[in-house]
């Protein structure tokens, strides 16, 4: 089920709120969300609900066996469960995700010596395969470092690994900071308001922004490469870095009100990456939780800035090299992730400090150049089609502008909304409420009161805005009329 | 923190609530079971139909797709939602659906791929297709004359093509050939006669609209116009 589709916004989400609401115990609203999150999931997924459920229910498991060596003080079969773990989860999002891409290239090399091929399954990717596999795999860790005891009973852990809001697409919840909420939690008022707010939010990322970026982006990069002008290029990979940012953290934030709305803090995803001033700050604000992750669980086991400057390199790029292949099962996404990991690399070797002394305007271009260098990779269909992209961004273009150009798309809608964009792509905006809010503060009585009276007003009125725009939308897509029907 | 501003604040996180389960409840509450697979008069397609689920694989398994293309066909409060988005969208100059392009002066054009490639000139008629109309036109000349029917063939113009000036600026004549002019090359060289209505309307409508500003077509103006073109070529022979 997809948050903006009207089965998911006005009968799936009223339904689960009211029910919520109705129940009491925290152990049988666990079982209800449990309950619902496997219908959200099954609804798009159907039989395949059962792989998910499968995942959880061993990995609930190996966390019990591991606990249980852990506390026989038996330290080598603990290791045996972590790894049987890890080859477990790894083998299943390996299979369903990677089956194919391993065929097509074992077949490539296969091809010097060998008739024989290996057959390429073309099985269903179960959504979410690489968010769910994630959090498994953190679980599993977490209780081996101690950080946090294996959960008690099997619908603990299965709310941790189903819960709806962030099955599908994250945020990349650590089991450590979520068993207590899940075990234990309250439900405000200001929870569930600053859960709808955010949601709201979330939802005109999505549909206002994102989804009209994504329409012109599609068309730019459905054109035949060879008719690229630079203008299109241009204008495409700022669509595309418009839209990805905004899809995603739309996406987030909806996942993130949502779970307030049942009384569950989630970690922040997103902080206005393009704003960096370099890679290294990039990755501090794009995707936190997943380069979290990456961090912990792999930068950081595998010696991380430890050991010798060459082992560090060899650290990054085994990181943005799964970090590049996890995004997607195809070489396009392994070499956005080596773009990054390259940068990495040179931003340690000496640019970083290099830089430091530069204005903040070129640190910043630097920054985004790289950043839309990188997603030409990982939007093109095809290497050489991001290469004949990123050479026509450059200048190289062999489009003449008469069939396709980039004027033929900036009209008064994408040029308003592209303004829009880029200011809410800053965080301009919430530093100017903070900073109002600083003013309120400080004025006392009645004009205290008026300035959070209006502050108010302007408040709700620009979420009833943004809402009402949304869900016209949403409306909007199942909108398809016929000219001419009756011929 | 005065008691004023959290009384306001508590107003805020209230209204905020209203205002979000009002918004998903509403089309719960505006009842889904109205117009359960009608007739959009508006969108001249039958809207889903309440779908049914039989205890087999296959329904169970397509019973989701079905189900939402019924309810989001459906839902209550939904012709509102697309209506409010036309009225908003038009509101600020921007067109609410792909079918209309917003052109110069309130003119309204026909927003179909096709129809902006035939103005730009970016899809002409390529050697097969020319052949193919080649071929069609000297079969029915040919069965006609066999008849003693005159042909004579007449395009009408699409309005794009008679007023470019109000089309907006940004889309533009990338080719040479139309598919017009390459229709009235093969009509000439199989001798059919062409009536090609697209100056006098061009020439009239310096004094008049020949075609609806807010419509694709031409009015009864154009239409005469065309007309009575057409008749006098056809006077000749009688």
């Amino acid at each position: 089920m997809v948050f903006s589709s009207p089965v998911f916004l006005f009968l799936f989400l009223p339904l689960t709120l009211a029910a919520y609401a109705l129940l009491r115990s925290v152990f049988w609203r666990n079982i209800f969300l449990v309950a619902v999150s496997l219908f959200f999931y099954a609804w798009g997924e159907k039989i395949y609900v059962l792989i998910m459920i499968a995942s959880t229910a061993i990995n609930y498991i190996l966390g019990r066996v591991l606990n249980h060596y852990q506390d026989c003080e038996r330290p080598s079969a603990a290791k045996w469960t972590v790894a049987v773990a890890v080859v477990v989860n790894i083998g299943l999002l390996g299979f369903f995700k990677y089956q194919d891409f391993l065929a097509v290239n074992i077949n490539y090399l296969a091809a010097f010596f060998t008739a024989k091929r290996v057959p390429e399954l073309h099985l269903h990717l179960p959504i979410g395969i690489s968010f769910f596999t994630f959090h498994a795999l953190s679980y599993i860790m977490d209780v081996y470092r101690k950080n946090t005891r294996a959960a008690k009973n099997f619908s603990e852990t299965a709310l941790y690994i189903s819960f709806f809001p962030q099955l599908i697409a994250g945020p990349i919840v650590r089991y450590k900071e979520i068993a207590a909420q899940i075990s234990n939690r309250t439900r405000t008022l200001a929870d569930m308001a600053s859960g709808a707010e955010r949601f709201i939010i979330g939802l005109g990322k999505k549909m206002i922004l994102a989804n009209t970026f994504g329409e012109t982006a599609d068309i730019i990069f459905g054109i035949p490469s060879g008719q690229l002008t630079q203008g299109l290029a241009l204008l495409g990979i700022a669509l595309y870095t418009l839209q990805i940012y905004f899809d995603f953290s739309g996406y987030s934030d909806m996942a993130i009100g949502l779970a307030k709305m049942f009384g569950f803090t989630f970690p922040e995803n997103f902080n206005y990456p393009y704003v960096s001033l370099s890679i290294k700050e990039f990755w501090r604000r794009w995707h936190i939780t997943l380069s979290n992750w990456f961090r912990d669980y792999l930068y950081i086991p595998m010696g991380g800035n430890r050991g010798s400057a060459g082992r560090m390199y060899f650290n990054l790029f085994t990181v943005f090299f799964l970090c590049g292949l996890w995004h997607g099962a195809s070489w396009n996404f392994v070499v956005w992730g080596m773009i990054h990991g390259l940068a990495l690399v040179l931003e340690r070797l000496g640019a970083e400090k290099m830089m430091e002394k530069w204005p903040r305007v070129l640190r910043h271009i630097y920054t985004l150049s790289v950043v839309a260098v990188a997603w030409a990779f990982f939007r093109s269909d095809s290497l050489d089609h991001a290469v004949k992209f990123i050479s026509a961004m450059a200048g190289y273009a062999s489009g003449d502008g008469g069939e396709y150009n980039a004027g033929l798309y900036m009209d008064r809608k994408l040029i308003w909304l592209m303004a829009v964009g880029l200011i809410a792509a800053t965080p301009v905006w919430p530093n100017f409420i903070r900073f109002w809010g600083g003013v309120k503060n400080r004025w006392d009585g009645i004009y205290g009161a008026l300035a959070e009276a209006v502050s108010s007003l302007a408040n709700v009125g620009w979420l009833a805005a943004v809402l009402a725009v949304s869900l016209m939308l949403v409306a909007r897509s199942s909108y398809n009329p016929f000219i001419y029907f009756r011929f | 923190m005065s008691i004023i501003r959290e009384a306001i604040m508590l107003r805020r996180r209230i209204a905020i609530l209203i205002l979000f389960c009002a918004s998903i409840y509403m089309p719960l509450v505006a009842g889904l079971f109205g117009e359960s697979g009608g007739v959009s008069q508006v969108e001249n397609r039958f809207l889903a139909q309440m779908p049914r689920m039989e205890l087999n694989r296959d329904s169970i398994n397509t019973f989701p797709t079905r189900f939402e293309k019924y309810f989001s066909d459906n839902f209550g409060g939904r012709l509102a939602f697309i209506a409010g988005y036309s009225h908003l969208c038009y509101s600020l100059g921007v067109s609410p659906t792909k079918n209309v392009i917003i052109g110069k002066n309130g003119w309204l054009y026909f927003g179909d791929e096709n129809e902006i490639k035939s103005y730009r000139k970016t899809n002409p008629f390529n050697a097969a297709q020319i052949a193919k109309w080649r071929w069609k036109m000297r079969l029915i000349k040919g069965y006609l004359e066999t008849r003693g029917v005159k042909l004579v063939f007449l395009i009408a113009p699409n309005k794009s093509s008679i007023y470019p000036e109000q089309m907006p600026g940004n889309i533009n004549v990338a080719g040479k050939t139309g598919g017009f002019d390459q229709l009235s090359n093969v009509a000439g060289e199989l001798g059919i006669e062409f009536v090609d209505p697209r100056n006098a309307l061009v020439e009239r409508k310096k004094r008049d609209d020949v075609y609806f500003r807010t419509d694709t077509h031409w009015n009864d103006l154009g239409a005469f116009v065309s007309y009575d073109l057409l008749m006098k070529s056809l006077a000749n022979r009688f």
